[in-house]
């Protein structure tokens, strides 16, 4: 820290610490110098007293002499003349020697030697005239009796007559001597404070332009980085901030922070505070705990890298009208050191909202392609024609469905109702489906079907019983516009395959049933062959034909899993190990149409069902002891009655029957039944003839 | 979407019908409903649901059932202020139901209140979206649910 203070600053610190030295010296250069004046000024002083004493000691003279007869007169001046020599003597001893004297006002100074040549010159010769002076007046001083004091005295009145002056001269000199000294110390004096103070305000001066200029300088540099950073923050495309140990964000970030987070005055914020609502709680502490390992300086940063939890993180902002704008952000975390310790984090944050974007798109169409070429495979086999008319049925279905669950019904009676008309609606695409081998859609409808089962069976049925329903139907649907786009887009199903007219007859997709067949068969473990006679005979509308085509389904699904016994069990009975199904089309001459579903199984099992009637609460077991076998078989027509053991693909839901049944009767048309215990069954439909029946419909 | 998700967002409102007067809330049959004609009554409050599923999810109620709901809570006041704080009070606990049982991967927004047709409630345009039709006293509502599994 000193040092780069000294480095940066030692220029100025330089001249300042020389300013003071010069103050400092002028200072005490004038303590000592005025100390001298003060010591000159007392020199000066006791020499003036000097040119007094000398007067004094004449006068103390002559006072003596003219005291006689007045003792104490005499005494006084006898005292006057040895107080002035003594002080005359010892002043005079100081001046030359250095050393005590009694000051003005009694007190001891001590005196420097005087030094100067003319100074020295007086001292000498005023010593010299002293010398015998000083024997004079102390013989003076002490003689004894008035005799000896006049003859004393003579001789020293003549003395200081003949040499007074001359000693107040050189005392004279001694003062003007000292007085020039003083005053060349005060001259000196004066210049030193002159030289010293002017050179401190050059010093000051040079500060003052040179520092301030560096001053303006360096400010100015700091401005232009200044500015400079702000362009950079105002025009970078990513989001950029300093992010400091309590995870706050600096008060300088790019602009394009804030647009990203669509939020202002970010700085302060801590790094929690704007993204909370945006991210999910766990990434938010995940991505605490990942700041706070950046910051521990035992940590390296290649080894946490990988870790950062908000490499492309999912953001989502909320729009305030109940709608969340999602973006993918990539944050990058750089550690930023002061003096090898970590002091902030650099923070990058990127949209990268278009790269995910893409990324998801192309692993969505690749999925959606997978899934395509899972459903083609799935629809390859049928044909094209009959596929576009399922696909409408199904549409159709999904939108009864629909329609069905969306009447208001709220009790349990209506809800079954509601129950058994969806039931009904599936039931039928389902036989459709199975007949078209379109397994997807027989998979889809049959697990609907078990599911209307499962809510069928409850005691007490709430709108809450219909959600799985729901998610089925939207299942259904959703399946079904992906298999609508694939077929829109293989243009060979629209243009290629123009469904040569349907040659108004089932003759051209009889196979389908076939397939059928040979399904149904393989899951009941049963062998059948098909036989069909006049199916491409006569001419009929597609209403009919789908109409027949449903019935022959139903029929064969019916005998193989109901009628024919399995190969076995024929074997016991002395039957042939296959069964037989025949289908036959045929017109009579008023051109009612007849339409025969034949089988060689075992026959309607009327006990059976007559057990299955008791079940289900039809009517009393007496009651149904005493029913005819053909208001027994009658009952296969109700919904809901089946008598298979369980629900399987081909048997067990008893819808088929009833919505057959339904379908005829509204084509004015009839259906008979005929069995034979052990030697199978005959469904026969009695239709009016077709150019009748469209003008029935 | 599943039937527990859907359930999750019914039990919300069904909680809220709970402090009521009259517990008996029934849950219609639920259908789906092209998004280019949203389910609307006239008061709806909407919620935003980001995480493993995406979009939105409202109740929407006529005006007189509201009214009543008011009244059962016992408050007096039926103006339309309070009306559309009690729509947002639906809301917000089908929200606070979806953010405990959802937990933290989810994100679910404070509620918006709208008045009138639902122009105002953006839904993608190609989806479904499930309507449940909510029966309370002699009224009907709806929680409308459209999320997407991304």
């Amino acid at each position: 820290m000193f040092d780069t203070l000294m480095g940066k600053y030692r220029n100025i610190v330089v001249s300042i610490a020389l300013f003071l030295l010069l103050d400092a010296s002028v200072l005490t250069l004038n303590f000592y110098i005025s100390f001298e004046i003060a010591d000159d000024a007392v020199g000066v002083n006791l020499s003036g007293r000097q040119r007094m004493l000398s007067q004094r000691m004449v006068k103390s003279l002559h006072d003596i002499q003219y005291s006689a007869g007045d003792e104490q007169a005499r005494q006084r001046a006898l005292d006057e003349l040895d107080l002035t020599q003594r002080l005359f003597s010892s002043t005079l001893n100081a001046f030359d020697q250095g050393g005590e004297a009694i000051g003005a006002d009694g007190s001891e100074v001590v005196l420097e030697a005087a030094n100067s040549s003319a100074a020295r010159l007086a001292i000498v010769e005023a010593k010299e005239i002293w010398q015998p002076y000083s024997t004079l007046i102390n013989a003076v001083l002490n003689a004894d009796g008035e005799l000896a004091l006049n003859q004393a005295l003579m001789p020293a009145l003549a003395y200081a007559r003949a040499n007074n002056l001359a000693l107040l001269k050189l005392m004279n000199n001694l003062t003007v001597e000292l007085e020039h000294v003083a005053t060349s110390k005060a001259t000196r004096l004066r210049w030193i404070q002159t030289v010293g103070i002017t050179l401190a305000i050059i010093n000051f001066l040079i500060i003052l332009v040179h520092f301030l200029g560096q001053l303006r300088e360096s400010d100015k540099q700091i401005e232009s980085a200044r500015k400079e950073t702000t362009e950079i923050l105002e025009t970078v495309g990513e989001g950029l901030f300093l992010l400091d140990k309590e995870r706050i964000i600096s008060s300088q970030y790019s602009r394009a922070l804030e647009t990203m987070f669509v939020r202002k005055e970010l700085g302060g914020l801590s790094l929690e505070a704007l993204l909370e609502s945006m991210v999910s709680d766990k990434d938010l502490r995940t991505a605490q705990r990942f700041i706070a390992l950046l910051f521990r300086e035992d940590i390296k940063s290649n080894l946490i890298g990988d870790l950062n939890p908000l490499k492309e993180i999912e953001v989502n902002i909320s729009d305030n009208q109940g709608h969340y704008l999602t973006k993918y952000f990539s944050f990058t975390f750089e550690r930023v050191y002061d003096d090898g310790k970590i002091k902030d984090i650099l923070v990058t944050v990127v949209d990268v909202s278009e790269k995910v974007r893409l990324e998801r798109e192309l692993a969505l169409s690749k999925e959606q392609n997978e899934r395509q070429i899972e459903v083609l495979t799935s629809i390859l086999h049928a044909n094209p024609d009959l596929l576009k008319l399922y696909l409408k049925q199904v549409e159709e279905a999904a939108d009864d469905v629909n329609t069905i669950l969306r009447e208001p019904s709220k009790g349990h009676v209506a809800l079954k109702r509601k129950l058994d008309q969806i039931f009904v609606a599936i039931h039928r695409i389902k036989g459709e489906a199975s007949a078209l081998n379109l397994e997807s859609f027989e998979e889809l409808t049959h697990e609907f079907e078990l599911n209307i089962k499962d809510v069928h069976g409850k005691d007490n049925i709430t709108g809450d019983d219909f959600l799985p329903l729901v998610v089925r139907l939207e299942k259904l649907v959703k399946h079904t516009e992906s298999v609508q786009v694939l077929t829109a887009k293989l243009g060979a199903f629209s243009s290629g395959a123009k469904a040569p007219a349907r040659s108004e007859s089932i003759s051209s997709d009889w196979h389908h049933l076939e397939d059928l067949l040979n399904k149904s068969s393989l899951r009941c473990g049963k062998q059948v062959q098909l036989f069909t006679s006049g199916l491409s005979e006569v001419p009929m509308s597609k209403e009919l034909s789908g109409l027949l085509s449903d019935f022959a389904i139903q029929g064969i699904r019916n005998a193989v899993a109901h009628g024919i016994e399995t190969p076995s069990e024929r074997e016991q009975l002395n039957k042939d190990i296959e069964g037989k199904i025949e289908l036959r089309l045929s017109q009579s001459s008023k051109g009612e149409l007849e339409f025969v579903v034949k089988d060689d199984g075992g026959g309607i099992d009327i006990d059976r069902i007559r057990e299955k009637a008791a079940e289900l609460g039809i009517a009393s077991e007496t009651e149904l002891e005493s029913w005819s076998a053909k208001r027994l078989t009658s009952l296969i027509f109700e919904p809901g009655f089946s008598t298979a053991a369980e629900h399987t693909m081909d048997a067990g839901t008893g819808a088929g029957m009833d919505l057959l049944r339904q379908r005829v009767n509204a084509m004015r048309g009839r259906i008979r039944i005929a069995s034979r215990s052990g030697h199978g069954t005959k469904i026969s439909v009695f239709l009016p003839a077709p150019a009748a029946v469209s003008e029935a419909a | 979407m599943s039937e527990d998700t859907l359930k999750i967002f019914i039990n919300g409102v069904l909680n809220y019908f709970q402090h009521t007067s009259d517990k008996d809330v029934k849950v219609g049959a639920p259908y789906l409903v092209e998004n280019r004609d949203p389910t609307c009554f006239d008061y709806t409050g909407i919620i935003g649901v980001s995480g493993p599923y995406k979009g939105t999810v409202y109740f929407t109620a006529p005006k007189i059932l509201l009214t009543h709901l008011l009244l059962s809570l016992g408050e007096q006041d039926t103006s339309n202020e309070n009306i559309m704080d009690i729509v947002g009070e639906v809301a917000n606990t089908i929200s606070g139901n979806a953010r405990s049982e959802f937990g933290q991967e989810f994100m679910i927004s404070v509620p918006v209140m709208i008045e009138g047709d639902g122009s105002k409630i953006q839904l993608p345009e190609q989806l479904r979206s499930y309507v449940i039709p909510i029966y309370w006293k002699a009224y009907s509502a709806a929680v409308v649910i459209c999320l997407e599994n991304v």
